[in-house]
């Protein structure tokens, strides 16, 4: 009930107190002013009154029930939320959803069933059947009998006892008595299909009206839950493929460039030994040597990197100090890391990231003989800024090539960057160590 | 939304003995003023028993309407 329907409600009372005191007044007027007459339609106002009350009691009480229905459900849903953002898992979601529909319409039991294409059911997630009950009732429904009504006309099922129902195929042996049932299929934009069940309401024999249209509330917003575990599954495997492609990529200019590197020294070794010349081959393969022992460092190290994932509600700030704590060991170079805020980025820019942060730390190792390393993660102006800094060598960025061996961590870096929408800025002086700073927006510009 | 809080058989029983006292006061059968209270009060158990809802029940929470017929309160 509404305000403005209790408005006209209350008047509507106030008008029947009115003709029921001219009523009394009416019976009572041929006894006069006697002291019973006036106890009488004392009483009459007295009843009235208990009456107006009793109304009063009674529509605010359904309003308060109502209202504090509404405060579960929009708490059931809100755990709903919470459980996305920390699990990312869509049968952990589903868990999670017909767990929270059994609380929020006090049914005993509960079930989500997931649609294959060909129209089976092929999960039945269930809710207050334990692993040894699951275990006695043997394989979950194909979705013949009253499932199948729901699963293939899409339609919601209010039932007091569906064993009674004409449609049902009856339940398996083992299973636990069940009469009421209430179904609502689960409508969502994505590829998933699937109803939502619960059966047994405590307290009650049957669901009623409001709990049908409470269910198909929550299951409207559990599709938009299930929807978002879909696309952060989505999401998960493109990162992957796509940090795949890049390090396919990178293996191959890589392993291209060391390969060229290693066919110079060997024809300069072979031109040498032509030559007689055998102190400067040496000198070739020592170089050559070297150039190895380099590059077996960098992949040990590129294996520690990618040994250093972002699997979901694990933070950056996590990951790098795992890193850090590994490469300060390998390297020799003592590293800090300093964070400021909660700084939260989409798992696409995180990762990218921790590879452009962990890529500078490669080249510090490598070329800046330094002893120290810093690492600061700060945000500002809608920016998040990762500065890395170091106490080396230092350089010269506006010198074309810095040494014999091949390097491309730069641009490795740069391009990193770039595909996150962020800008990279190298600044160094021979002498004053090297500083590398990353500025990536917090909010996806939508590239 | 049911607002009902009375039995079938609390109904039942309220429409009788609404009936009853009516008929007290319409067959005059108590003397004088006495009549006029069956006409006044007699109303009240077959309204209340006709609407299957009852003004004290819904102030005291009081509800005869479940499953057993029995007299519950809510918490």
């Amino acid at each position: 009930m509404t305000l403005s329907r209790l408005k006209w409600a209350f008047l509507l009372m106030l008008a029947a107190l009115l003709v029921v005191l001219k009523y009394a007044r009416g019976l009572l007027e041929p006894y006069g002013d006697t002291p019973t007459a006036g106890i009488l339609l004392d009483a009459v106002i007295v009843v009235s009154v208990v009456f107006f009350c009793g109304a009063a009691f009674t529509v605010l009480g359904k309003m308060q029930e109502r209202l504090e229905r509404r405060n579960r459900e929009l708490l059931a849903l809100h755990d709903a939320g919470l459980d996305i953002h920390s699990e990312l898992s869509l049968d952990v979601v589903l868990r999670k959803v017909v767990d929270q529909a059994c609380s929020l319409l006090d049914a005993k039991y509960g079930a989500v069933s997931v649609i294959d294409d060909t129209g089976e059911i092929r999960e039945f997630v269930t809710s207050g059947i334990s692993e040894e009950m699951r275990e006695r009732i043997g394989s979950p429904p194909s979705g013949r009998g009253l499932l199948g009504v729901v699963l293939n006309e899409g339609q919601r099922l209010r039932l007091a006892d569906f064993s009674r129902d004409p449609r049902a195929s009856g339940l398996p042996e083992h299973h636990p008595p069940m009469h009421s049932l209430l179904a609502v299929p689960i409508v969502t934009k994505g590829p998933f299909r699937g109803n939502l069940y619960l059966s047994e309401k405590v307290h009650a024999h049957e669901f009623n009206e409001e709990d049908e249209e409470s269910l198909a509330r929550f299951a409207t917003k559990a599709a938009i839950a299930i929807d978002n575990a879909h696309l952060h599954q989505r999401l998960r495997a493109l990162a992957v493929a796509e940090e795949r492609v890049r390090i396919a990529r990178e293996m191959h200019d890589g392993m291209a460039q060391v390969l060229a590197y290693v066919n110079t020294k060997a024809q300069a070794v072979k031109e040498y030994l032509h030559q007689q010349r055998t102190a400067d081959a040496e000198a070739q393969l020592e170089q050559l040597a070297a150039a190895a022992r380099e590059v077996y460092v960098d992949v040990r190290e590129d294996i520690l990197g990618l040994r250093t994932d972002l699997r979901p509600g694990r933070s950056l700030e996590h990951a790098l100090r795992e890193f850090l704590g590994r490469w300060e060991s390998q390297s020799g170079i003592a590293a800090s890391l300093r964070v400021d805020g909660d700084v939260r980025l989409p798992p696409i820019v995180e990762l990218q990231l921790l590879r452009i942060i962990q890529e500078a730390l490669t080249n510090i190792r490598k070329h800046s003989r330094a002893t120290r390393a810093e690492i600061e993660i700060s945000q500002s102006d809608g920016k998040c800024l990762a500065q890395v800094t170091d106490d080396g060598a230092g350089f010269d960025p506006s010198a074309k090539h810095r040494a014999d061996f091949p390097r491309f961590g730069l641009a490795i870096m740069r391009e990193r960057a770039e595909s996150i929408d962020g800008e990279l800025v190298l600044s160094s002086e021979p002498g004053k160590g090297t500083r590398v700073r990353i500025a990536v927006p917090l909010a996806p510009t939508g590239s | 939304m049911h607002f009902s809080n009375i039995g079938s058989w609390d109904r039942t029983l309220r429409i009788l003995l609404g009936s009853a006292i009516l008929a007290l006061g319409w067959l005059e059968t108590v003397p004088g003023i006495w009549s006029a209270a069956c006409k006044l009060f007699g109303w009240l158990p077959i309204i209340t028993g006709a609407l299957g809802w009852s003004p004290i029940y819904a102030v005291f929470g009081i509800s005869t309407r479940r499953p057993g017929g029995t007299r519950t309160r809510r918490t």
